[in-house]
């Protein structure tokens, strides 16, 4: 590898971490452990983790999606898209869900609906 | 495009297609990352030797051939869409990153992973426009990084082990005529 391939490779990286940094800094803190789930850009529902339920979002024309709150965390129950990459997601345990880099999203592009998992905050 | 689609360019490049949809499909058989979104691209080796050892036409030609294909055979209009979008400006990227002085074929095959998977990442902020994809940017970055690196090398002894005088277009028999004249 030449010098500028590690200076591409650096940047690259530096970017990484700056898209990482700026992700959690915009994440909301509320008092207790929410789950939000998003229709397109807007937002959909948002619920206490504590409160266990099964939120339908149906958008009409054979695009549904099922997501359960329960003891064992968030996961997608069901979903009519294609991939199925949404249901296949692993379950996330909403007081966990900070230490899960990245990963407190469930996101199922075909359907445009993302669901995000926020732990407790110090403060609203 | 003037006299080169004779058929040996035609011939390569059908192969390259080929080629291309292979390690497309072979991929996507393997569960290596498991990160949706994330694959190791290795159809890119494929657009890369087109790049170096072809020229730019074969290169776009290619990627669209890829795209448009494996878009009928495998994705789906959605999944072609995606594709189409990281295809185009990785390859933009990659032509002008190739004209670049003092990048190996490694810094290129990053760049281009990177600009593909900014690309997807772009047309999915279109789709759902959440902070969701401002999460997933630095997982892709990372992956394209990884994946980069990965196939620029395997693009490199890909080259290495092909003589790339045994696989370059042939040029037209005027040079061998030329050739001949000359002493005469």
């Amino acid at each position: 590898m030449k010098k500028r391939d590690w200076i591409i490779l650096a940047s690259v990286l530096l970017l990484a971490l700056l898209a990482f940094t700026a992700s959690k800094l915009l994440a909301p803190a509320s008092p207790s452990a929410t789950v939000t789930v998003f229709v397109g850009g807007t937002q959909y529902r948002q619920v206490r983790a504590d409160e266990y339920q099964t939120i339908t979002i149906d958008q009409g024309g054979g695009r549904r999606n099922v997501v359960v709150i329960d003891e064992n965390g968030v996961r997608m129950e069901f979903s009519t898209c294609k991939n199925q990459i949404c249901v296949h997601h692993a379950v996330i345990d909403p007081n966990n869900s900070d230490k899960l880099l990245l990963d407190n999203w469930i996101v199922c592009l075909p359907n445009g609906v993302t669901v995000e998992v926020t732990p407790a905050g110090e403060e609203p | 495009m003037n006299t080169r689609w004779n058929a040996s360019a035609i011939a390569k490049l059908g192969l390259l297609t080929a080629v291309a949809l292979v390690l497309g499909y072979f991929e996507h058989l393997l569960p290596v990352t498991g990160i949706p979104g994330v694959k190791l691209g290795l159809a890119n080796t494929v657009l890369l030797y087109a790049l170096y050892l072809l020229d730019i036409p074969s290169a776009i030609l290619l990627m669209i051939l890829k795209v448009g294909l494996s878009g009928l055979l495998f994705g789906g209009v959605a999944a072609m869409l995606y594709s189409f979008a990281g295809g185009v400006v990785s390859l933009l990227v990659m032509i002008l990153a190739r004209r670049a002085k003092g990048l190996s074929v490694i810094g290129v095959s990053i760049l281009g992973a990177t600009a593909h998977n900014v690309a997807q990442l772009i047309v999915a902020c279109f789709v759902v426009e959440t902070r969701a994809i401002l999460a997933y940017l630095p997982v892709l970055l990372l992956a394209a990084a990884v994946t980069g690196i990965l196939t620029g090398l395997i693009a490199r002894y890909t080259f290495r082990g092909l003589n790339p005088k045994a696989v370059k277009a042939p040029e037209p028999a005027r040079k061998k005529e030329s050739e001949k004249r000359s002493p005469s």
